[in-house]
């Protein structure tokens, strides 16, 4: 590149940077191709750049001048860093035109009277800033100005204008300047409207009112001005027409003054029409109101025939026909007045006439003549409906007026004829036409035939009771025919009350006769009713007695047999008690008895003469004792049914020898002959219970031997006389009786005593215990003994002279009786809870061999110390004692403790046999504790032990036994066993 | 087991047997003054397990006990040989009934006697029967010497018999082993 080319560069963009776009650089610069390149790149970019700025200067152009705010840069045209710069304007161009456009809109709205839009503050999201933000809150705020104005006066042009609520105000707060003016204007404007129309309005009320003193007062001008004066030229003449027209009705309407006319002057046109037609209407009222009185006047004297007559028209016309019509109904209502009157009168006088009447035929000849005439009837009859004796139902002529009887009894059935019909038919019949012959009205001068006839039936609820008939010349008017309509009802009422008395009266007359009957009979049945009653109250009596009885009966028997049955209970406890009692007394005696009779002999010598003395009387009453409860025992066994008897052949001469050796003594000591005799030639024998007649024949002759101070006692021993019979089946049937009579001398009993000391605890008399002791219980015992034995004990004494007890038995021991009762345990049975023993097997087997066997085994035991541990003794002795048999010393321990230290302290002890159960320590423990023993580690144990139990073996093994065997043991298998261990 | 009031070191011995306490003493009073060593026992398998223990001259039985009674406790003894031939004495309250004195009897009893007994007849008895056993012990004591005399005299015989025969030795062993 030449010099001259930069030249030429350097010049051109010097002037491109003043502003310059027009220049280039001519191709023909160029000296070669390269700077034939630069120039033409050089004229490109100026070209460029004079383009670019011309856009810019369009776009300012159109946007700025023209508001075309829609026009933006091409951006396309724009590569590289130009792209940045179009946007920029392109943005610009958009920030500004937005918010115009929006201020545009608003204003445009505005203007044609929208004044509901309002500027958007921001735009695109973005709120506007500065300037716009300015603009746009004052447009804002302008909107509400002008839509709040125009919202005041259109509401105030509504309500005054349109409404016409009068008084409203304009309220536009917040302006100023002009727009405050133009409210001001327009709230004076509706004030002023205001107040014109409600002074116009209440001047027109007042007139309306009637009120024409008012004027319309207030300023006005212009239309409103007229509007003022006219007004108030119609009230003036309004008023005075008023006064005028006012004047004349006082005088025609209110003072009466008829004939005034109105004078109003300075009126003309209609005014004046108007004021003649008051003077015409005035003197048109005067006119009528004249009729009217005149007739009205007539009408209150009575006279009702006027009538007003006078024209009219209109509402005095209607007036007029009121008042015509007024009068006819007056005249009417007059007439009716009248007949009712009548009719009332009537009615009630022949209700009355009817009252109190109890007689059928005198009601139908009253109603015949008063009513007949009364309805101007010359003919009048009254049918009775009456029932026949056989139920049939006749209507009788019963009353008639002016009728002459054609000579037969007049009487019909219901239907029969026209009284009958309306009986039937329940209803009035009436013949205006009467037929020739069919009824006449007779009278002394002539006859004539009825011209009406009325049939009339008289009923009570629906039912008839008669009929009535009447027949005029004339024709029955109305009222009279209503008249009679009534009074049949009336007539109705009466029949029936006068029927229905006199059946109550019938009633009453025939309950009265019949309650007289009544009262006869009963008073006869009464009588019979009251003795039947007694009779009755007898008989119950009686029953109840029997009823009483009776059950007194059963319930003496019920507690008779309750006691009955109490006392076998009582007494077989009594008995039970007694015998349970008396053991347990005797037993502890008999040791006391014991010791009393060692310390009486005073074997040591050391005790006192007192001391012995004491011992003595202890043994002695101890000895009394003994034997009272050996009574007690005795009796309450034979009570209890179990003295046992057990019979033996019983040699007489042992009898007498035992009374010899036990009695003689006692006599010789008191100093009485004691003698045996026996009757026959040989000693009988019996076969009874040796010990039972002995007892029996001590306790008789003891008493003899007691009861006798001098004397004599025998025993006469011998066969019975044959003959008596005793009156006890045993001795009867008895092959042969043996007599035992014990005689004595002594003081005898009284005989009426004798059968008392049979009886137990019972003597004689009360001081026999004190004198003679005893208990009372000898002879009862001794009685039931002899009964026992199949015999008896017969007394005969004489009172201080002597008895004789005399004891039959048969001479063999008859069987026992069949039904004895069961045998009571002496021993209380067990108490529950005890310890009921277990139930350990024997030992041994029961030996059949009672004789030991030699065999090698038990000689190699013979002279074994053997050592038994078992607590069950009974065993062990049967074993011992076999044991021993074949030689063995045995030892024995019946616990384990003792079975160790008898271990412990024979050391000869060859084998040991072990039980395995033994309360406290059991044989496993005992076994335990040898083996614990070092010298007795070898020594033999044997358990022996009831059925094994799986596992007992094992136990026993281990806890140290040699050999094991169960229980029952056999004697040979235990031998062989017990050999094997001991050497 | 049980104590007894006045004992007689090497006196025979007496086996009372009754359930009450105070019988015992009764009969231990009435036997008071014998030579004997009373034993008690309150019930008969007590009285069984002495007489495994003991020898006994004689013993008192009371019929009427709980448990086992005078009769079955008299059946063991009664069965064993070592005890079969000591003589019973029954004491019994129901004297009234024969049958049990057979019983008794039958049980081996040497005598029956009811209560209220004569104490002193009781204590005549009780004498008699340690009388019969001292007799007895001194006479098998006495046989047994006998047998040891005779036994001696024999193996004196013996060894004199040795002697004759000129063998010394055999003769002091003789002697020797009866000692
Ligand atoms: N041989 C007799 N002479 C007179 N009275 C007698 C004779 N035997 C009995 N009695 C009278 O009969 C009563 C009853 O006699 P019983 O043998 O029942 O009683 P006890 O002799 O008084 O007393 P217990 O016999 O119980 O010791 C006697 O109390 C006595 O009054
Ligand atoms: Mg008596």
């Amino acid at each position: 590149m030449d010099s001259a080319l930069l030249t030429l560069l350097a010049d051109a963009l010097g002037r491109v940077q003043q502003g310059d776009f027009q220049v280039r650089i001519p191709q023909a610069t160029a000296s070669d191709q390269e700077e034939e390149g630069v120039i033409d790149r050089f004229n490109q970019v100026v070209e460029q750049l004079g383009r670019r700025n011309q856009d810019l200067i369009r776009i300012a152009q159109i946007v700025g001048r023209e508001g075309e705010l829609t026009e933006r840069l091409p951006i396309n045209d724009y590569p590289g860093e130009w792209a940045g710069g179009v946007q920029a304007v392109n943005s610009l161009i958009d920030d500004l035109g937005r918010p115009t456009t929006e201020i545009a809109r608003v204003i445009v709205a505005v203007a044609d009277g929208d004044l509901s839009q309002k500027m958007a503050l921001e735009i695109d999201g973005q709120p506007m800033r500065g300037e716009f933000l300015r603009i746009g809150r004052t447009v804002n705020t302008m909107v509400d100005q002008l839509s709040s104005f125009a919202d005041e006066v259109t509401r105030v042009a509504r309500e005054v204008g349109t409404e016409g609520k009068l008084g409203g105000q304009a309220k536009v707060t917040g302006v100023s300047g002009t727009w405050r003016d133009l409210t001001y204007n327009v709230n004076f404007m509706a004030s002023n409207l205001t107040a014109q129309v409600r002074n116009i309005a209440s001047v027109a009320t007042a007139v309306a009112k009637g009120d024409l003193s008012q004027k319309i007062t207030i300023d006005a001008q212009g239309e409103i001005l007229e509007l003022k004066s006219t007004m108030n030229t119609m009230v003036d003449q309004l008023s005075s027409f008023g006064d005028e027209v006012t004047r004349v009705a006082r005088e025609v309407g209110s003072e009466g003054k008829l004939g005034g006319q109105a004078q109003v002057r300075g009126v003309s046109g209609t005014w004046k029409d108007l004021t003649e037609n008051v003077n015409q209407l005035a003197s048109t009222l005067t006119t009528q109101l004249r009729a009217i009185a005149r007739v009205s006047t007539a009408v209150t004297r009575g006279d009702l025939t006027q009538r007003i007559t006078v024209a009219a028209q209109g509402e005095v016309a209607e007036l007029k026909d009121n008042i015509n019509q007024m009068i006819v109904t007056l005249r009417e209502t007059t007439k009716k007045n009248a007949e009712q009157d009548w009719l009332n009168s009537n009615m009630a006088r022949v209700s009355g006439l009817l009252q109190g009447q109890r007689d059928l035929n005198e009601v139908c000849r009253m109603i015949m003549d008063e009513v007949t005439p009364l309805v101007d009837a010359q003919v009048g009859a009254f049918f009775l409906q009456q029932e026949g004796q056989d139920g049939t139902v006749r209507l009788r002529l019963t009353g008639s007026y002016g009728y002459v009887p054609e000579g037969y009894s007049v009487d019909f059935a219901p239907g029969e004829g026209l009284v009958g019909q309306a009986v039937a038919a329940r209803r009035t019949i009436r013949i205006t036409q009467t037929p020739p012959g069919y009824l006449t009205v007779r009278s002394g001068l002539g006859s004539a035939p009825p011209a009406d006839v009325v049939v009339l039936p008289v009923l009570f609820e629906g039912q008839p009771l008669g009929v009535i008939e009447f027949g005029s010349l004339s024709t029955f008017s109305e009222l009279h025919l209503t008249f009679l309509d009534r009074l049949v009802a009336t007539i109705g009422v009466a029949l029936n009350t006068i029927r229905a008395n006199q059946r109550t009266e019938e009633l009453l007359s025939q309950s009265q006769r019949l309650a007289l009957e009544l009262q006869e009979q009963s008073g006869e049945m009464s009588r019979t009713n009251l003795e039947l009653e007694e009779k009755a109250a007898l008989l119950s009596e009686q029953n109840r007695n029997i009823e009483i009885k009776n059950q007194e009966i059963e319930m003496a028997r019920l507690g008779l047999e309750e006691k009955a049955q109490q006392l076998a209970l009582a007494s077989q406890y009594k008995s039970e008690f007694l015998a349970n009692m008396s053991h347990e007394l005797r037993t502890p005696l008999n040791s006391l008895l014991l010791l009393a009779r060692l310390l009486a002999d005073n074997t040591e010598r050391n005790l006192s003469e007192k001391q012995i003395e004491f011992a003595r009387t202890i043994h002695n009453a101890g000895s009394d004792l003994l034997s009272l409860i050996d009574d007690i025992l005795d009796l309450s066994k034979i009570e209890a049914g179990r003295m046992d008897v057990e019979a033996s052949n019983v040699e007489l001469s042992e009898i007498s020898e035992y009374v010899e050796r036990a009695f003689r003594p006692q006599a010789e000591e008191k100093g009485l002959k004691l003698r045996v005799d026996t009757i026959g030639e040989t000693m009988p024998m019996v076969y009874t219970d040796a010990q039972r007649l002995q007892q029996i024949l001590r306790n008789l002759l003891s008493n003899a031997v007691k009861f006798t101070d001098s004397g004599s006692v025998t025993l006469t021993i011998g066969n019975a006389a044959p003959a008596e019979p005793f009156g006890v089946p045993t001795l009867d049937s008895a092959a042969k009786v043996v007599a035992f009579a014990v005689h004595d001398t002594g003081i005898g009993v009284p005989a009426e005593k004798l059968s008392l000391i049979f009886d137990e605890f019972q003597q004689a008399d009360g001081t026999t215990s004190r004198k003679y002791g005893g208990t009372g219980l000898g002879l009862s015992i001794s009685r039931k003994l002899a009964q026992l034995l199949g015999g008896t004990i017969l007394v005969e004494s004489t009172l201080n002279e002597g008895s004789t007890f005399t004891l039959y038995l048969p001479d063999v021991l008859p069987g026992l009786p069949a039904n004895r009762p069961a045998q009571f345990a002496t021993r209380p049975a067990p108490l529950q809870g005890m310890p009921v023993t277990r139930p350990n097997p024997a030992i041994l087997r029961p030996v059949s061999r009672p004789e030991p066997v030699q065999t090698p085994s038990t000689r190699r035991l013979d002279g074994a110390c053997v050592l038994i541990v078992d607590d069950d003794v009974r065993n062990v002795f049967a074993l011992t004692s076999a044991l021993e048999l074949h030689g063995m010393t045995v030892l024995y321990a019946d616990n384990g403790a003792e079975g160790v230290r008898l271990t412990t302290e024979h050391p000869e002890v060859d084998i040991v046999l072990m039980d395995a159960m033994m309360p406290d320590m059991d044989g496993n423990e005992t076994t335990q504790a040898i083996r614990r023993m070092p010298e007795f580690a070898d020594l033999p144990i044997v358990f022996l032990t009831a059925k094994a139990m799986p596992g007992d073996r094992e136990k026993a093994i281990a806890a140290g036994a040699s050999d094991y065997i169960t229980k029952p043991v056999d004697l040979d298998d235990l031998l062989e066993l017990m050999a094997g261990w001991v050497q | 087991m049980t104590a007894t009031n006045d004992r007689v070191p090497g006196a025979p011995k007496v086996l009372m047997v009754d359930d009450r306490r105070e019988n015992l003493v009764a009969l231990a009073a009435i036997l008071q003054g014998l030579p004997v060593e009373p034993v008690t026992a309150a019930s008969g398998e007590e009285a069984l397990k002495r007489l495994l223990v003991d020898d006994f001259a004689v013993i008192l039985l009371d019929a009427q006990m709980p448990g086992m009674d005078g009769f079955e406790t008299a059946a063991h003894i009664k069965q064993r040989e070592r005890t079969r031939h000591v003589p019973i004495i029954f004491l019994t309250a129901v004297d009234r009934d024969a049958h049990l004195a057979f019983r008794g009897y039958a049980a081996g009893a040497v005598d029956y006697l009811t209560k209220p007994f004569d104490p002193w007849a009781l204590r005549a008895k009780v004498s008699v029967f340690v009388d019969l056993w001292t007799k007895n012990r001194q006479l098998s004591e006495q046989a047994a010497t006998a047998a040891r005399y005779a036994a001696l005299a024999a193996t004196v015989e013996e060894a004199l018999g040795h002697l004759d025969q000129g063998s010394p030795e055999k003769a002091a062993a003789v002697l020797r082993s009866v000692g």
